[in-house]
């Protein structure tokens, strides 16, 4: 019943040729498709992690893109406000001269205005008191020598009692 | 009643080549085993599906049981600890087929890849220590201890060969012994339990000697 032949080394022989098959058959094929997962696993967690990375980045970069937006638009807010309050001082200024300028107008008119008159009264003045001397004295004065007189009289008047009305 | 493998024929008309039930039911289970893995491995893709399952999850259990014991060298030993589990595993279970004799059942299969083991391990451990370095860990822990361990260590294919083929004969002759006595279903769950159960588990222990052979040569 119990007897070791040589059955015993075709047996060796058939285990080495099972071996060898199998891994050729067998273990080699899985083996490949095992690291193959593996890879590919491996892979995809490697890219998901650098696309969460690069999101990251791009969410850093786009939150500083918005804070420099909102810098710049404040800033554009502030320069138009500043640029604003400059033109509404400058028309005032603008304004104030412009009203200076016309009661300056105005006063040389007025100014000139009095000139005037006080030529014309001086006139009319010369022309009445002319008369009634002519009439007073009966005779005519001759006119340019009555002037002369008047104008004289009318300097003292200006400089002794009619300084105030100047 | 002789449950021992039986002389089928002679090789060459040679009367020391014999070729014996035990060895022909043999080829068939390499060339069935083969079969197997083939189809098992027809259609492999990134995403397994159905019979790649079974292969993936077959290979990975042995790779699982390895790399414990042997660190760092699982996918080396893989082959050979896998073959073993497969082939003594399918050798076990095709003696459910009425008539058919487990090839495990000749002390000639189960001494043969006993000694296959036996010189993996020493190799191994030869190839790790050097030749030297190997025999001397014999003398260890003291030098008197030098016979001992080298008894201990030609025990270990006899024990490791004997115990597979004692389980598998044993239970072959105690369910002839059953059919003769008690004929039609009771027969039944015996060969569950000694073809499908015990062969398995055999098969199981076997490797598992093997892997802890190779593991403690290489320490």
């Amino acid at each position: 019943m119990v007897e070791i032949n040589s059955t015993l080394l075709w047996q060796v022989f058939n285990f080495l040729v099972l071996l060898w098959l199998l891994k050729r058959y067998l273990y080699g094929p899985i083996k490949e498709i095992l690291d193959k997962r593996e890879k590919t696993i491996k892979n995809e967690i490697e890219e998901a992690e650098q696309k969460h990375e690069e999101a990251m980045e791009l969410k850093k970069e786009y939150k500083a893109e918005l804070k420099r937006a909102r810098d710049k638009s404040s800033d554009i807010i502030d320069k138009a406000e500043r640029r604003a309050r400059e033109r509404a001082k400058e028309i005032i200024s603008k304004a104030k001269k412009q009203a200076e300028k016309i009661e300056e107008d105005k006063l040389a008119e007025i100014e000139q205005a009095k000139v005037e008159a006080r030529k014309e009264i001086r006139n009319e003045f010369t022309d009445v008191t002319l008369k009634a001397a002519a009439q007073m004295i009966g005779k005519e004065l001759d006119r340019e020598k009555h002037e002369e007189l008047m104008a004289q009289y009318i300097e003292n008047l200006d400089e002794e009692k009619l300084g105030d009305v100047q | 009643m002789n449950p021992g493998p039986q002389t089928i024929t002679h090789l060459f008309g040679k009367s020391y080549l014999p070729v014996t039930d035990t060895l022909i039911i043999g080829w068939v289970s390499v060339i069935l085993i083969i079969i197997l893995a083939k189809y098992l491995t027809s259609d492999l893709k990134l995403r397994p599906e159905g019979k790649q399952n079974i292969a993936e999850l077959f290979i990975t259990a042995v790779y699982d049981q390895i790399e414990p014991m042997i660190e760092g060298e699982g996918w080396k030993f893989l082959p050979f600890i896998a073959t073993i589990f497969i082939y003594i595993g399918f050798s076990n279970l095709i003696g459910l087929v009425p008539g058919v004799p487990s090839p495990t059942a000749d002390l000639n299969t189960t001494l043969g890849l006993a000694l296959v083991v036996f010189l993996v391990s020493h190799f191994e451990g030869m190839r790790d220590k050097g030749i030297w370095g190997y025999i001397k860990s014999f003398g260890q822990p003291v030098i008197f201890l030098l016979p001992l361990n080298v008894v201990g260590e030609l025990a270990k294919p006899i024990s490791h060969s004997f115990r597979l083929f004692g389980n598998i004969v044993g239970g072959g002759i105690i369910i002839t012994l059953i059919y003769q006595a008690a004929p039609g279903l009771i027969p039944v769950p015996l060969h569950a339990w000694f073809d499908l159960f015990i062969g398995l588990i055999q098969a199981l222990i076997f490797g598992m000697v093997a892997i802890a052979y190779i593991a403690v040569a290489k320490q």
